[in-house]
């Protein structure tokens, strides 16, 4: 086994999910038309747990028309990929998550800007639950 | 927190297995081999995200199955130095935090890295921190966040265990093996783990900081 890259790039929870839930529906699919057929115990779990943990984080109730959109309306702040990531992962809704998230924010921008961002995401991802 | 891992590996597809279209059975083999394993330097494999390239298929002499190189892209599990994650406090000990995400559990958070005014409660086994005057329990199950400050990887393959004989007597393979067990079940080092900390505005537990 060769590792060509080991981080060919980078992808959102939202992603993920999508692929397990696509992966688990196919499954489902295959084992109805032949019952003899069974997927490995430890691939079934890692989705089961995969998807059940996704399930609590803010990106079960995201889409691609969302996140591509509060992408595009964050692009004026020349926010990092992986600062971007971790919006669309955690989806902040306070100040205070902003600072954890982006590095160095109290240089970078003003509390106005933040705010801004705040009404930006709130607006373009949708509620996630209350913990 | 999961990043794409380029690897490329040489496939063996089992006779029973033609039946199925290429792609199927080149990502069930691959799914089978890396799904919920860590791989060296790269992660905690979760599935097959989509194959590259095959190259051409050989059937061995003496053997029917099918060979193929494939590159492909793996979804795997690895959250980078920095990252800030959630996860459920699982359990408590004088030395820190374990903290479990489900599908990940070698979270270590060591008391050095916990919010000042932390102290252990040898009574309820649990860590409580002391904020202005309020205490503020971290119970077990509670969410937490915290950000990834380590990762190690420690490679679990079998060594040759080093003769300590000085009689200068063989040891059989049963002897090596049995003492390479015990060594490996009470030293558990977890292949892929990760140090965390709380110090920092907005980490801790989720509770704290509100929705």
């Amino acid at each position: 086994m060769i590792i060509k890259n080991a981080r060919a790039a980078l992808v959102s929870n939202y992603e993920v999910l999508a692929l397990l839930e696509e992966r688990q529906d196919y499954q489902k699919h295959m084992v109805k038309a032949n019952p003899n057929l069974e997927y490995p115990e430890h691939l079934r779990t890692i989705q089961f747990e995969l998807i059940s943990f996704l399930g609590t984080t803010p990106c079960h109730r995201q889409n691609p028309e969302r996140i591509h959109s509060l992408l595009q309306k964050l692009a004026p702040f020349q926010l990092t990929m992986g600062e971007k990531l971790h919006i669309v992962n955690h989806r902040p809704a306070s100040d205070v998550d902003i600072y954890l998230l982006i590095e160095e924010c109290e240089e970078r921008f003003t509390p106005d800007q933040v705010q801004e961002m705040i009404d930006l995401i709130l607006h373009e991802l949708p509620d996630p639950e209350s913990h | 927190m999961f990043v794409l891992a380029e690897l490329e590996d040489t496939v063996k597809i089992e006779p029973s297995a033609f039946i199925k279209r290429d792609h199927d059975a080149i990502t069930d083999v691959l799914n089978e081999k890396y799904a919920n394993k860590v791989v060296q330097e790269v992660g905690l494999c979760i599935c097959v995200f989509d194959i590259l390239s095959t190259s051409d298929r050989y059937i061995l002499y003496g053997d029917g199955c099918s060979y193929v190189k494939v590159t492909f892209r793996m979804t795997v599990f690895r959250p980078y130095i920095g990252e800030v994650l959630t996860g459920k406090i699982k359990s408590c000990s004088p030395q820190g935090i374990r903290v479990s995400m489900e599908f990940f559990d070698d979270i270590h958070l060591p008391k050095e890295t916990l919010l000042d005014g932390t102290s252990f409660d040898p009574a309820e086994q649990i860590f409580v921190w002391n904020y202005e005057g309020e205490k503020l329990f971290m119970d077990i199950d509670e969410r937490i966040r915290f950000k990834v400050l380590a990762e190690n990887f420690a490679d679990a393959t079998p060594s040759v265990h080093p003769s300590t004989s000085a009689a200068g007597r063989r040891q059989s393979v049963a002897d090596t093996t049995a003492s390479n067990d015990l060594v490996a079940n009470s030293t558990k080092i977890p292949p892929y783990a990760l140090t965390g900390t709380l110090q920092q505005d907005g980490l801790g537990l989720c509770s704290w900081w509100g929705s």
